[in-house]
């Protein structure tokens, strides 16, 4: 009987599969498709794709290193405070010099990140409450540090330009890619959200995957703070707000589900990070007002999680 | 509206020709070449006086005969920076925003310079000095509306030191915020003016839990204390939250509470004598004129011909329920606090050559609740 | 119908299909009152399927045949109704409700009955819930703790009741014995009788062919869907039921044949004096090229032993040396030093069910096949289709997810695993525990040829003939503590460990 059962539920996975794994593309070709109506092709007229990649260029950074903590079955609700803190430290050490700010900003980030895995690794504490305690902790330390905000000179608007954006992206995706989908790094991660005891009992050091995958948000957070910063040259206890919902919702539209594992494909950071970017440009184009913005957003977000959770509903049962 | 977006680009090119004509242009009665204004504002956050504020904004835009374009916002300095190039790319001929921090504006400057766009801010004054020389310096900026922070603050401390107020809990917006720096500078001196002792003050408190901890610690820490003062908070519902507090401590009346800008709630607790002062008003007509002055600019009527336009608003003060009824009615309602002929005849040097920034200042001298009253009554 | 042959329960070419699939082909069947039916055939032959049609989990066809329950027509809607028209079912999973106390356990469903206007009389239903308890035997449960404070036994013991309680007409047991410890099993037994003397019938699943048996009055085997034999008592045999099963004779020997053995004196794995929560002052080792036994009640610490000799566990006082003077630290210690874990727990410790064949066997090598940083594609697949062809798992390819493969498959999978890392060392906690015969066959093959090659192996397992049949040293726990060992040349019989374990 398992045999026969296990056929029948092959077909429904895999149809399931075909759905949930082309879902992403089919939304974001929706959404761009139906912007692109709504606004009489401003959508994608020259000046907008720039603000589509600005919007896109920080949720991709910090959605790229974001795949592997999705893929260990965790989550992180502190980057929006991490980019904040990494941006506050990084233009208060403008004050002693300029060349620190990109290293304060990511070693800002790294430590947070560190924090977040030493909690998650070694204290067992569950990363959405950690995380979401450390983004407490960091809002109101970054807070306390600005008293306000803080500038940096202008000059430093030279890291603003697109082809600084578009050469650290890159290189940032690349070498996620390549952890993730090359090397044993990626494996282990998805070995540790698919089971604990499986990977443990194969030799994994958990703790220490869990550790590095949180470090490596924390550092691309900083890149983000840094990139932020030379952006609006200020730096003030709002800065990276809510940034946190913005990636999540990026890598969850993008199709990664929240039970982790196989199933966390590395392109869905993408995908998702350019449906959420345009989808934002989109609604602002059309003149929709932020109240509507949030529940579209609200939607969207329980949507992609009832999806993502049928998958993992699929794999459960037998 | 759809005809406006065709000429937006026959725009550029007035534009450019208005300023070389630098002679002011005689009065007409036709409206001027369509122009759109750009306005990051928090269009999610539903409290009256914020909607008050971007009602008022789209009042003057539209009597002026141009299109207001908003995107959403949490003023924050990096999300406003995005907010700005998001509207240059959308063609908009100039910017009104409320500025998060002075270090953002040279920013904000230099993107606009490049795109050819003018950009105004409203209820924020500029304090870094080498940041404000270099605005001013700014063919882009049009300047903006402030307020007296200072004295505002420094008044409203003696009033409630009148009132028999000898220890203060205050409330502030946020350290760094350059009205809230200038409301504590203000308070400080008025109360040592007045001799009145500041407890303690409290920055940044966004949601309402967080404002009713604060007063029931202030009552906890303080028995002494009689008076409470809000600065100034991004909390909505202010008011009504300290209330509750105060009457669930049975403080309610005991304590003469205070604040500067207006909320709607303010004449019930008036009436009720738990309230007692408030100054205000300045969040409906700080964005108005500020809109006029950069309004003014882009059509190329500029207020003042050397440089940037700067003008201080009045503070008006709130202490009896009648003036809160007539707040709510005219300063919340759907209407500006100016209605369009208004803002068309007396502020728009476009429509009346006789309009420049002395004539607009000596207009708003004689704004207060009654004025308002008074002005909307009879067109009603 | 004929009175001389009594029928309680008839079922005339029933059929089920998933999809192009038939997992039952016009299975008939007729069970006489008190009588135990075994229903026997391996992963996927059709007999759960059957049994949870009758239970009412499963519809069959819409142009399937009937069912007769004392002669009338019985077409459950759902298991409530199966159960109120008198066919309960005891499953092989965990089948209790985590959070709510035994006596909602047993009631769960039928709560009803205690509720007046809305609201639970919990002390009733405590009450009934006690009485079905004692029905079984069962007094040192209480009925209003809370489930989750109970052993896994206990839990299957409140199934027990909860299906009992009802006087079932039919009663389906679905290898549930492999669960339960020889205590257990006993009160199994013993209620078996019980509703057979009622005149009431038992359907009784299960992989254990010596069990079946034993117990059982008749036998039903099934193959691929099919009703393969019906076979009365007189006609059971071991051999026979086995080949019924695969469909072909079982060729050469099931477990090893051979008695005599050297032991090397060569100490690969030792434990030293190990305590932890279960385990009291444990040593034991394990030389190379041996199959070592490790047996004993379910509760006994030997599970416990796998896991503190593969590092899992840090003991509490003692430890675990490799060749004598390596300490295991971790399991990823001991994976790098070539010892290799098989955990009981199959689905949830062993393998990564929704992931494929590939990843699961490559998991442990991943550093292996590390070149210049980036994991080799090839030498993935290579890895894979090597030992999962040499371990005979029957998918289409080495991409097919785990979670799609049947038991015996799925543990072929990660015995490949190990077998591709090359571990020296191997503990083995029940390898065979819920599989079919053709499987435990080949892994018994395999055990003995991984012996022959030299490597070691710790063998955990509470069937005793498997113990027998396969070690060259057994050691029996009991309470943590060894109780006993015994040496393959000097003859080996269940009485003699069973005495020691209890």
């Amino acid at each position: 009987m398992e045999n026969v059962q296990i056929v029948n539920q092959k077909k429904t996975l895999l149809k399931k599969e075909v759905l949930i794994n082309n879902f992403s593309f089919v939304g974001l070709a929706l959404i761009l498709i139906l912007f692109e109506i709504l606004t009489g092709g401003q959508l994608l007229g020259k000046r907008n794709v720039m603000n589509i990649f600005n919007n896109f260029f920080n949720i991709a950074l910090c959605a790229l290193m974001y795949s592997f903590i999705m893929a260990l079955g965790e989550l992180d609700l502190s980057v929006g405070a991490t980019v904040g803190f990494a941006a506050a430290v990084a233009a208060l050490s403008s004050q002693i010099s300029i060349w620190l700010i990109l290293p304060a900003a990511i070693f800002a980030g790294a430590l947070i990140g560190c924090l977040n895995g030493v909690m998650t690794a070694y204290w067992n504490v569950e990363s959405f409450i950690g995380t979401l305690a450390v983004s407490f902790i960091f809002r109101g330390l970054t807070t306390y540090f600005l008293n306000g905000s803080v500038g940096i000179p202008i000059q430093m608007r030279v890291f603003d330009e697109d082809w600084v954006k578009i050469t650290a992206l890159v290189l940032v995706a690349v070498l996620a890619g390549f952890l993730y989908n090359r090397n044993a790094f990626g494996r282990r991660c998805r070995a540790v959200g698919a089971s604990h005891a499986a990977a443990q009992q194969s030799g994994i050091d958990i703790k220490k995957t869990r550790m590095y995958a949180f470090t490596l948000v924390g550092i691309v957070c900083g890149l983000v703070g840094f990139f932020t910063l030379v952006r609006a040259c200020t730096a003030s206890s709002r800065t990276g707000n809510a940034f946190e919902f913005d990636v999540l919702l990026a890598v969850l539209f993008g199709g990664m589900p929240l039970s982790g594992g196989w199933p966390v494909k590395f392109r869905a950071a993408l995908v998702g990070s350019l449906a959420m970017a345009v989808l934002k440009s989109g609604m602002s184009l059309v003149g929709i007002d932020g109240l509507v913005q949030q529940v579209v957003q609200g939607i969207i977000l329980i949507l992609v999680v009832a999806i993502s959770f049928d998958r993992k509903n699929a794999g459960v049962i037998k | 509206m759809n005809l406006r977006k065709f000429t937006a680009g026959v725009l550029s090119f007035s534009l450019a020709a208005s300023l070389f004509a630098a002679v002011p242009v005689s009065a007409k009665s036709e409206a001027p070449e369509p122009f759109k204004i750009g306005f990051p504002w928090d269009t999610a956050n539903t409290d009256p006086t914020w909607i008050s504020i971007y009602n008022n904004v789209e009042a003057v835009v539209e009597a002026a005969g141009g299109e207001l374009i908003n995107v959403t916002t949490d003023n924050s300095a990096d999300e406003l920076i995005n907010n700005v190039s998001e509207l240059i790319s959308r063609g908009v001929d100039g910017i009104l925003l409320m500025p998060a921090a002075d270090s953002m504006l040279p920013t904000v400057d230099a993107m606009c310079a490049d795109a050819g766009v003018y950009w105004g801010t409203m209820f924020r004054t500029i304090s870094d000095e080498a940041i404000r020389e270099a605005m001013y310096e700014s063919e882009w900026f049009a300047g903006g509306c402030n307020e007296d922070d200072e004295a505002c603050a420094a008044n409203i401390v003696k009033s409630m030191s009148e009132m028999g107020v000898t220890d203060l809990g205050v409330i502030n917006i946020a350290k760094g915020d350059t009205s809230s720096d200038l409301r504590d500078k203000g308070a400080a001196q008025g109360a040592e003016e007045a001799g009145v002792n500041i407890l303690n003050t409290t920055y940044d408190i966004s949601v309402t839990t967080d404002m009713t901890k604060t007063i029931e610690s202030y009552i906890a820490a303080y028995p002494e204390m009689n008076g409470i003062l809000v600065l100034g908070t991004y909390c909505e519902a202010a008011i009504p939250t300290i209330e509750k507090a105060l009457a669930d401590h049975d403080k309610a009346g005991e304590i003469k509470v205070g604040r500067i800008d207006f909320e709607s709630e303010l004449g019930t607790y008036l009436s009720e004598d738990t309230f007692h002062v408030a100054y205000g008003g300045q969040q409906q007509i700080d964005p108005l004129v500020s809109a006029v002055i950069l309004v003014n600019q882009v059509i190329g009527t500029p207020l003042s011909e050397d440089g940037p336009t700067n003008i201080i608003t009045p503070y008006l003060e709130m202490t009896d329920a009648q003036e809160a009824e007539d707040f709510n009615q005219y300063f919340l309602g759907e209407e500006a606090v100016y209605n369009p002929e208004e803002i068309k005849d007396t502020m728009i040097r476009y429509y009346n050559e006789d309009v420049n920034k002395e004539s607009v200042e000596e207009l708003i001298s004689t704004f207060s609740i009654a004025d308002v009253a008074a002005r909307h009554g009879e067109t009603k | 119908m004929d009175k001389d042959h009594k029928c309680l329960f008839r079922a005339d070419g029933i059929s089920k299909t998933f999809g192009t699939v038939h997992a039952l082909e016009k299975f008939s069947i007729t069970v006489a009152p008190g009588e135990i039916r075994g229903l026997v055939g391996e992963n996927g032959s059709g007999k759960s399927t059957f049994s949870s049609i009758i239970a009412g989990l499963q519809k069959a066809d819409a142009d399937s045949g009937k069912m007769y329950l004392n002669e009338e027509e019985y077409n459950p809607s759902g298991t409530v109704d199966a159960v109120n028209k008198g066919i309960s079912m005891v499953v092989q999973e965990q089948g209790t409700v985590s959070g709510i106390s035994v006596a909602a356990n047993i009631f769960f469903g039928r709560e009803k009955q205690f509720a007046r206007m809305g609201v639970l009389n919990v002390r009733k239903m405590n009450e009934k819930a006690s009485e079905a308890l004692h029905s079984i035997d069962v007094d040192w449960i209480r009925p209003e703790q809370l489930i989750d404070e109970l052993t896994f036994e206990d839990r299957k013991l409140v199934e027990l009741a909860r299906a009992l309680y009802t006087e079932p007409k039919i009663w389906i047991i679905d290898e549930t014995t492999t669960a339960l410890t020889v205590n257990g099993r006993e009160l199994l037994y013993r209620l078996m009788n019980r509703v057979k003397e009622k005149g009431n019938s038992i359907l009784f699943i299960s992989h254990d062919i010596d069990e079946i048996m034993e117990k059982c009055d008749t036998l039903t085997v099934l193959r691929d869907g099919l009703l393969t034999a019906n076979l009365k008592k007189a006609e059971f045999e071991a051999d026979k039921i086995r080949s019924l099963m695969i469909g072909r004779e079982v060729k050469g020997h099931y477990y090893r044949e051979d008695t005599a053995v050297q032991i090397s004196h060569q100490i690969v794995l030792e434990a030293k004096d190990v305590y932890t929560g279960k385990l009291s002052g444990v040593s034991v080792q394990l030389h190379a090229g041996e199959i070592l036994g490790v047996g004993g009640l379910s509760d006994c610490g030997m599970h416990e032993l796998g896991r503190v000799m593969f590092g899992l566990e840090p003991p509490n006082a003692g430890c675990v040396l490799k060749n004598g003077n390596e300490r295991v630290k971790n399991p990823k210690w001991a994976v790098e030093n070539s010892i290799g874990y098989v955990s009981k727990n199959r689905d949830t410790e062993s393998m990564m069910p929704i992931c494929s064949i590939k990843d699961n066997i490559c998991l442990p090598s991943l550093k292996d096949l590390t070149r210049y940083g980036a994991v080799s594609g090839t030498g993935q697949k290579e890895l894979s289709e090597k030992w999962s062809k040499t371990m005979e798992v029957k998918a289409d390819s080495v991409n097919v997810f785990c979670n799609t493969l049947s038991g015996g498959n799925k543990q072929k999978v990660v015995l490949a695993k190990w077998l591709g890392k090359g571990s020296d060392i191997l503990i083995l906690d029940c390898p065979t525990r819920g599989i079919d015969v053709g499987t435990k066959a080949a892994i018994y093959q395999l055990i003995e040829s991984l012996k022959k090659q030299g490597k070691s192996i710790l063998l955990i397992s509470e069937e005793l003939q498997e113990l027998i049949g396969m070690s060259d040293r057994i050691i029996l726990l009991k309470d943590g503590t060894i109780t006993g060992e015994f040496y393959r040349e000097d003859g080996l019989s269940e009485e003699k460990l069973i005495q020691k374990m209890i």
